[in-house]
């Protein structure tokens, strides 16, 4: 490794560590033998996270029929799935809101890119006929988790990235790579690993750029897929715009054609106009 | 006063202290309408090139056709006082990603149908920034008619 890369990778200790109250309920909502009024009790210890979740809830995405006031009400309303996608997306705001000057992104557009990506794979999900996976939705809420570090590395190499990719063909993702020794992706796998996260969520944020890279692909060529449609709709758009490969190959693999796309951004149009009171985060 | 056009969206104002904007256009395709004459403006953010994709879609939001959303720009320019011949038409956007295979024309595609709507209506472009693989912000300012488009990570040109 490159004192470069070794300097970058030390940064890892210096994000916070993934809240234990939220690793704790991740595990909680896996376990089929915990009962709801637990659950509802773990989460109430803490009160950002409640008041949060409460938020994530009570948005038009959702469609609740009235207000919910209590953890017991939501989780028994939503049920142990799509509550776990709540707490889930209640967690990461506050990781993701901040600005990313390093990639030109400023405040909000990180957090934004993230949970459009999120909900993205839950719309390709459905049209490719699978069923929904809070994993899949978790690892796609912290997919450009690497870039929170990355950014305070990159700023000044933009300019070398940038002569890369524009005239020599290379992607942001392999310019990164070629100028830091590492990129945004496999940095956060890094992340991922150092929170203890399964070795499933870690490949998932690893390979977000790269699918076929590995051999059990569906959930990978969904996040893959939902992440750069995000990208061409101008969600969260940075300094690295649209300079990601195409993969025919992926769009074969899930039956999609163009058109299929097309149907995905507009259905997430309307989803995104649901979320917007989750992405007015104060964090 | 800025007018912010989110996506899939339109704004148009006669009020001259009034900036149109609209943020990071990927594949979407910002369109741009402005009468020097009575400082008329109208900025579209469509996301799609066709409306019969999804019909539904776009009788509840036709501003995220090409289709559908283009025809109600100029309608709204038209009510506010701006006068077809007089019409400054600028477009940007419609940036693709990099893609040797031609599987992801969105962008391409967005050009190529408002270019079609446009010139069926006898209407002329006047300029363009499109393509490449850029995030674009489009401002529109009334008083002036100055348009000028920010390349994420760059700088502002006029358009």
């Amino acid at each position: 490794m490159t004192s470069k890369v070794n300097e970058i990778v030390a940064a890892i200790k210096e994000l916070p560590p993934f809240p234990k109250v939220a690793q704790r309920i991740m595990v909680m909502l896996d376990d089929p033998h915990v009962a709801v009024s637990k659950l509802a009790e773990v989460i109430q210890l803490d009160s950002s996270l409640t008041a949060n979740a409460l938020k994530t809830v009570n948005s038009a995405l959702y469609g609740l029929p009235k207000r919910v006031d209590s953890i017991n009400t939501a989780l028994t309303l939503l049920g142990n799935k799509r509550f776990k996608e709540v707490v889930v997306t209640s967690f990461t705001a506050s990781l993701l809101n901040s600005a990313q000057p390093g990639y030109d992104m400023s405040r909000g557009e990180l957090w934004r890119h993230s949970l459009a990506t999120a909900l993205m794979t839950q719309v390709i999900s459905e049209m490719a006929g699978q069923e929904s996976d809070p994993g899949l939705y978790t690892a796609a809420l912290l997919h450009d988790i690497g870039k929170v570090i990355l950014s305070s590395f990159i700023g000044e190499e933009i300019p070398h990235i940038l002569d890369l990719v524009n005239s020599r063909g290379r992607s942001f993702l392999e310019a990164e790579r070629e100028v830091l020794g590492l990129d945004h992706a496999r940095l956060g796998g890094l992340i991922a690993k150092n929170w203890d996260f399964s070795t499933q969520m870690e490949a998932l944020i690893s390979f977000h750029h790269e699918p076929e890279k590995k051999e059990d692909w569906l959930g990978l060529a969904v996040l893959y897929l939902a992440n750069l449609v995000c990208g061409m709709m101008g969600l969260g758009g940075g300094v690295d715009g649209l300079a990601y490969r195409g993969r025919e190959k992926v769009m074969k693999f899930l039956g999609f054609r163009e058109k299929d796309l097309e149907l995905a951004m507009a259905e997430l149009h309307v989803r995104l106009v649901k979320a917007e009171s989750i992405l007015e985060t104060d964090d | 006063m800025n007018l912010v056009v989110g996506v899939a969206d339109m704004k148009a104002s006669n009020q001259r202290n009034s900036t149109l904007i609209t943020y990071s256009l990927g594949s979407c395709l910002g369109v741009c309408v402005y009468d020097p004459e009575v400082k008329v403006g109208g900025l579209l953010h469509l996301m799609l090139p066709e409306s019969k994709i999804d019909k539904a879609k776009a009788q509840a939001n036709p501003f995220m056709f090409a289709d559908t959303g283009i025809p109600l720009l100029f309608k709204e320019v038209y009510r506010l006082g701006g006068v077809k011949s007089r019409l400054v038409v600028k477009l940007a956007g419609a940036s693709q990603i990099l893609d040797s295979a031609g599987v992801f024309n969105i962008g391409k595609r967005n050009y190529l149908a408002a270019r079609k709507i446009l010139w069926k209506n006898n209407v002329l472009i006047k300029s363009e920034d499109v393509g490449g693989m850029i995030h674009r912000t489009v401002k529109l300012e009334l008083a002036s008619g100055r348009t000028t488009v920010k390349i994420t990570g760059g700088e502002v040109k006029p358009l």
